[in-house]
C-alpha cells in the first residue's frame, strides 16, 4: 500500500535526522511501551525488555538516520528490538526454551515473529488511543481499564460523583471507537499539546 | 480468494481499521483472505476479539513506564545498565541470612584487634539495650496513641476510616471514609523504628527519631506525604496518582519505586537514594521558574545530595553514582553499616538508636570505620568494637563521653 508521506510525517522523519527532541519524543511515546512488550515476549522478562528498548532508542538517536516514511521507521524499530532481544538471549543462557523458539531464522523475521508484530501493532494502536484521550476522560478510562478499579473506587479516589465517572467512561469508550484515522489523530494531539 | 499482503504492518493496519469499521470492500476481502489462509492467522484474529485478553494486553503494555524512560533519556542520563533486582523482600531474606551466620552479635572490622575485644575496653558495667519496634500515632484531632503498648484490634475510627493493629502493624480501612481525609502522623522517638503500610499499599519503614505525615485515604490528583528523619519507601504504582514526598528542603516526586530518604536535621545533607524505578528531586526552596532547571531525575543506584550549608536561596543539588544501595538501607534490614562512615556520623546514629547523648572530651581523631553490625546489639558490645579503632568511651547514665 504505497502512499505519499504527509507533510507532518515528513517533519517527524526529518526531525530524527536533525536531532529534534520534540519529534524524537513523539516517536518514543508512540513505540516505547509496545516495543517493550514485544521484547518481553522474546526474552521473557519485563525488566530486561526495558533495557533492550532503551538501547534501541539510543542507537536511533545516535545514528540520526533518514527514513523514507513512517513504515520504514516502524520496520527498523521492530527489527532492531528483535535483534537486540536475540543478542541478549545469546548472552544470557538461562532461558533455553525460549531461545529454541526464537533462534531459528536469524536475519528475516519468522512467521511466528510476524504474527507477534501484528498483535503488538494492534494493541499499540489501542494503547495510544487511550493515552490520547482528553485528560479527565483518559484518566478514568486508564483507572478502570488498566488498573482494573471499580466505578465506586474511581469516584472515591478522584473525589467526583459516581455519575461523572460513568459519563466520562462512556464518553471515553465512544471516542475510542469513533476516532479519526490513526495518523491524523495522533498528530492532532501532538500539536495541541505544544500550541 | 483475494491476494493479501505479506507485510505484517499492512495486516495490522487492516485489523485496526476494521475495528473502526473503516475498511473498503476490497480491503475487507484482503483481510478475510489473510484470516482464512492459515490456522495461526485465524487464532490470532480470534484472540483479538477476546475482551479479557485485550484488557490484559493493554495492562501488560502499561507496566512499562515510558514517561520515566523518556525523561531519563532527555535529561542525558545513561539508561540504567542494570536494574537492581533486589526488591524489599529479597533484602529481608538477605538480612535473615546474615543473622543465621552471625552467631555473635558483631563480626567484622577492617583491623580487628583481638586483644582489645577480649579485654572489653573501658566500658563501664552499666549497659543500654538496643532500640526496638514502636512508634507514636498522632490522629487528626491531636490524640496520641503509643503503638508499642497496644493490643491487636481497632484502635481508632476517623470519619469512617477504621484504623486497627494486626500483629503490631497499623492497617487502614478507608472503604467507609467520608469527607475530607484526616491527616495522621507516625513518630518514632529515639530508640524505636517502625514499619507501616499506608492506605494505598505503599510500605514505609521509619528509622529512629523520624516521622511521616499522611492522609488516612489518598484522594485527588496526587499522594502527598511529609517526612523527617530517615525513611525507606516501597511505593505502590499508580500511574494516575503520583506519590510526592516532602522534607523541609527537598521534594521527591515518585514515578513508582523504592528509595531511601535521609533528612535528619542534625546531618549536613539531605540524601535520597533510589533502589528501583525513578524519582524526580527538587530543592523545596526552588522558585517556580527555577523548578524545571533545578530538578534531577535519579536512576537506580544513584543518590541525590542536597547540602544544607548553602544558603536556602541557592541549595546545591548533586547526584552521585554507584553507592552500594545495600549500605544505605542497611538500617531497614537490621544492620549498622559503618563502611566508610566517620566517627561523628556513627555517634549520631548511636544517639538515635540507643537514645543517648554523646559528648566529646577534647577533640577525638575523626576515624573512618569499616564493617557491619546488627542493630539488635547492646550498646556496650558496639562500643567494644569501636574501641578497637583507638577511640575511648565512658558511659555515665544516658550520656556517652567520647575521648
Amino acid at each position: 500500500m504505497p502512499r505519499t508521506p504527509s507533510h507532518t510525517e515528513q517533519q517527524i522523519l526529518r526531525g530524527l535526522t536533525s536531532g529534534d527532541t520534540l519529534q524524537y519524543s513523539y516517536i518514543f511515546k508512540e513505540y516505547y511501551s509496545a516495543l517493550c512488550l514485544f521484547a518481553a515476549r522474546i526474552v521473557g522478562e519485563p525488566g530486561h525488555a526495558e533495557d533492550i528498548v532503551q538501547d534501541v532508542f539510543e542507537k536511533l538517536w545516535q545514528k540520526q538516520s533518514y527514513f523514507a516514511d513512517l513504515r520504514h521507521l516502524k520496520d527498523y524499530l521492530y527489527k532492531a528490538t528483535r535483534n537486540a532481544a536475540l543478542n541478549f538471549l545469546k548472552g544470557a543462557r538461562h532461558s533455553q526454551e525460549r531461545q529454541a523458539i526464537f533462534l531459528d531464522g536469524q536475519e528475516e523475521m519468522t512467521a511466528a515473529e510476524d504474527l507477534e508484530v501484528i498483535r503488538t501493532e494492534v494493541f499499540r494502536e489501542i494503547y495510544r488511543e487511550i493515552a490520547n484521550l482528553p485528560e479527565q476522560c483518559g484518566k478514568i478510562v486508564r483507572m478502570s481499564y488498566i488498573e482494573g478499579l471499580k466505578n465506586e473506587q474511581i469516584a472515591e479516589l478522584l473525589d467526583i460523583s459516581l455519575q461523572t465517572v460513568k459519563n466520562q467512561k462512556t464518553r471515553g469508550m465512544k471516542l475510542l471507537r469513533m476516532r479519526l484515522s490513526p495518523v491524523v489523530f495522533a498528530l492532532f494531539s501532538l500539536f495541541s499539546h505544544h500550541s | 480468494m483475494a491476494p493479501f499482503s505479506n507485510d505484517p504492518f499492512d495486516i495490522a493496519s487492516l485489523i485496526s481499521r476494521s475495528r473502526q469499521g473503516e475498511l473498503t470492500a476490497a480491503e475487507q476481502a484482503e483481510l478475510d483472505a489473510w484470516i482464512a489462509a492459515k490456522d495461526e492467522h485465524r487464532r490470532l484474529w480470534e484472540s483479538l476479539h477476546n475482551e479479557a485478553g485485550r484488557q490484559q494486553q493493554v495492562q501488560a503494555m502499561a507496566q512499562f513506564d515510558e514517561a520515566a524512560a523518556l525523561e531519563r533519556f532527555l535529561s542525558g542520563k545513561p539508561a540504567p545498565r542494570k536494574v537492581f533486582p533486589m526488591r524489599a523482600r529479597w533484602q529481608w531474606a538477605a538480612a535473615v541470612l546474615v543473622l543465621a551466620f552471625g552467631v555473635s552479635s558483631y563480626f567484622f572490622l577492617i583491623q580487628p584487634n583481638p586483644s582489645s575485644i577480649l579485654t572489653g575496653g573501658k566500658t563501664s558495667v552499666q549497659d543500654i539495650p538496643p532500640g526496638k519496634n514502636g512508634a507514636i500515632l498522632t490522629l487528626a484531632d491531636g490524640t496520641r496513641l503509643v503503638l508499642d503498648s497496644m493490643a491487636n484490634g481497632t484502635i481508632a475510627n476517623q470519619h469512617g476510616t477504621e484504623i486497627s493493629l494486626k500483629d503490631n502493624e497499623l492497617v487502614y480501612d478507608a472503604t467507609a471514609a467520608t469527607g475530607e481525609a484526616a491527616k495522621n502522623t507516625i513518630t518514632t522517638p529515639k530508640g524505636r523504628q517502625y514499619h507501616v503500610t499506608l492506605p494505598d499499599g505503599t510500605e514505609v519503614w521509619l528509622n529512629a527519631a523520624s516521622s511521616i505525615e499522611y492522609p488516612v485515604a489518598f484522594k485527588g490528583e496526587e499522594r502527598r506525604v511529609k517526612i523527617s528523619g530517615e525513611v525507606y519507601f516501597d511505593v505502590t504504582n499508580r500511574s494516575w496518582q503520583p506519590f510526592v514526598v516532602e522534607t523541609g528542603d527537598m521534594k521527591v516526586e515518585v514515578l513508582g519505586t523504592s528509595f531511601n530518604i535521609n533528612a535528619y536535621a542534625n546531618e549536613q545533607t539531605t540524601q535520597t537514594t533510589l533502589l528501583t524505578g525513578a524519582v524526580k528531586i527538587t530543592p523545596a526552596h526552588a522558585s517556580a521558574a527555577d523548578h524545571k532547571a533545578r530538578h534531577k531525575i535519579l536512576v537506580p543506584g544513584q543518590t541525590a545530595i542536597l547540602s544544607k550549608t548553602d544558603t536556602p536561596a541557592e541549595p546545591s543539588l548533586t547526584v552521585t553514582e554507584s553507592i552500594d544501595p545495600g549500605k544505605i538501607t542497611a538500617w531497614k534490614n537490621g544492620l549498622f553499616n559503618f563502611d566508610g562512615v566517620d566517627l561523628y556520623s556513627i555517634m549520631r546514629q548511636l544517639e538515635r538508636w540507643y537514645n543517648i547523648d554523646v559528648q566529646y572530651v577534647g577533640k577525638p581523631e575523626n576515624v573512618i570505620f569499616k564493617g557491619k553490625m546488627h542493630r539488635n546489639t547492646n550498646l556496650s558490645d558496639v562500643l567494644k568494637v569501636l574501641e578497637t579503632m583507638d577511640v575511648n568511651f565512658e558511659l555515665k547514665g544516658n550520656t556517652l563521653y567520647v575521648k
